[in-house]
């Protein structure tokens, strides 16, 4: 099944399902609405939990209002419902411990994470959140694929990883930030130093 | 389409995620970047690595190398890499093989081995020393191995004392195999914490007696004893011993020792050899394959059947049960 043809929808009363599935109706951050099935469900602990809790039956699901999915925007959502709807009925892996972790990466989930990385980042983030293990593994190797024959300043670039110098820089703007007289401590100390003082009390 | 990505701003266990998809080159790559980034690679989680001094490399979850090498090819260097205070050139021969390049190779791969211990909190799955490494050097890798705790252990160091030899087996637990390959001087003996390995080589194991072996050695599947200073009445009270319930974890003891003559008998054998059918056992022992071959059957008293083999001209003496 391709990305395009994945059955998650806006919802959509044409588009309900004739055979009495149990589907269930959520809510993104940004008030786009999905309906899922819960075979799709199960692959998210987060989300199985929360219907089993909330025990709904079909008719709940229709009356009372979608369930809200207040961190996660529809953009995102989207994809997340898709790949749960592709992989449904699908066991959950479980971690040897290995490293490095052997992950393949489906055909289809190579296309639906053919994303921006902005969108990338939100799509884990909202794995993770969610607790859907094998998403979590599928989109984290895509990300590890990015340092294959990298050195450590190619790293430095694609990762956004901050130097020495910068993290120096931002711990301490952080620390004057909780502390304005931090820096004017600093600079009293720096200038009795200059002037040969051995203690600064 | 955006080519970088925020890594650190993940959540942990995402984060930890992608950690895990990484090699353990790729790891050390990253711990390179910053203090930052050495501090957060660590929790990807143990890696088990092996310290080989011999051809002076560490193998990393027994899939990827680094070693240490002399003078490079300048042509082969692609960068520099810091381990601790050292600055070193640094090549690759594939995916799997980094190359580092120091003054002298044996101090360089403590540092790398050093790195990886500090950064990665490594467990450690062996040490092969030999005898050209310093004991200072083989010393300070023991004792920032965590928890002084080794599967697989080869003791050789230059200059080894006495004292030495005692402190690692007073100090370093060796849980499946122990190589002591280096001459240690004649007034040797050692009566502390017993063996943990399963698997003991002696190379010179001329300080070992009878006794030693419920004392020290009791745990042991595997013995060979070299050069040992065992004569017949020691091997028929061994056998003696082993037959009455001694010993109960042997499955193979081998003993070599040139005070063993062509007079050596054992109670209810006629032989020590077969000579005519040379029937050949072998079996898994450890991570080994271990075989004894033209054996005659001997029975413990418990009814358990091994083989037995003299080889008169070598004074061996081989049991496998």
């Amino acid at each position: 099944m391709s990305v395009e043809n994945a059955p998650v929808v806006d919802v959509d009363e044409a588009a309900i399902p004739v055979e009495k599935k149990m589907y269930y109706r959520f809510e993104s951050n940004d008030k786009k609405e999905f309906r899922v099935s819960e075979l799709a469900i199960q692959q998210s602990e987060t989300l199985n939990r929360l219907v089993e809790a909330m025990g709904y039956t079909s008719e709940d699901v229709e009356n009372k209002p979608a369930i809200a999915i207040e961190n996660i925007d529809g953009k995102t959502l989207k994809l997340v419902f898709q790949w749960c709807e592709h992989h449904k009925g699908e066991a959950i892996p479980v971690d040897d411990g290995s490293v490095p972790k052997i992950v393949e990466i489906p055909e289809f989930d190579a296309k639906l994470m053919d994303i921006d990385n902005g969108l990338l980042f939100k799509l884990i983030w909202a794995a993770d959140y969610l607790n859907i293990v094998q998403l979590l593994n599928v989109s984290c190797k895509k990300v590890a694929n990015m340092a294959q024959g990298k050195t450590p300043a190619q790293l430095r670039r694609v990762y956004l990883l901050p130097s020495d110098e910068e993290d120096e820089a931002a711990k301490r703007a952080a620390q004057e930030a909780q502390d304005p007289r931090a820096r004017e401590v600093e600079e009293e100390f720096e200038e009795r130093k200059r002037q040969g003082g051995n203690s600064f009390f | 389409m955006n080519a970088t990505f925020c890594l650190f701003r993940l959540p942990v266990l995402a984060l930890k995620e992608v950690l895990k998809c990484l090699t353990p080159i790729e790891l050390f790559e990253l711990s390179q970047c910053s203090r930052k980034a050495s501090q957060i690679v660590r929790i990807v989680g143990k890696l088990s690595i092996e310290l080989d001094f011999y051809r002076c490399y560490i193998v990393i979850n027994e899939k990827q190398f680094i070693f240490a090498y002399g003078k490079p090819k300048e042509k082969d260097v692609v960068g520099i890499r810091k381990f601790q205070n050292n600055s070193v050139n640094v090549a690759f021969d594939s995916e799997d093989e980094m190359f580092t390049y120091w003054e002298n190779r044996i101090t360089g791969i403590e540092q790398v081995f050093c790195y990886f211990i500090d950064v990665f909190n490594c467990t450690v799955a062996g040490i092969n020393s030999h005898r050209k490494v310093p004991w200072e050097v083989l010393h300070f890798c023991l004792q920032i191995t965590p928890k002084h705790e080794l599967k697989e252990f080869e003791l050789a160091a230059d200059e080894l004392t006495n004292e030495n030899v005692t402190w690692v087996l007073e100090n370093v637990k060796v849980t499946e195999r122990l190589w002591i390959s280096q001459k240690l001087s004649d007034d040797f003996n050692y009566n502390g914490k017993p063996f943990d390995a399963k698997c003991v080589t002696l190379f010179h194991s001329s300080w070992i007696k009878l006794d030693h072996l419920s004392q020290l050695l009791d745990k042991c599947v595997m013995l060979q004893l070299w050069e040992s200073l065992w004569n017949n009445e020691e091997v028929v009270e061994f056998i003696r011993l082993w037959r009455a319930g001694k010993f109960p974890n042997l499955q193979n003891f081998i003993l070599k020792s040139e005070n063993l003559d062509e007079n050596l008998k054992i109670d209810g054998l006629d032989a020590l050899e077969d000579t005519v059918a040379r029937a050949k056992f072998s079996r898994k022992i450890g991570d080994q394959i271990m075989m004894i071959h033209s054996g005659v059957p001997i029975k413990r008293d418990d009814g358990s059947i091994g083989q037995i083999r003299y080889f008169k001209n070598e004074g061996e003496v081989h049991l496998f049960i």
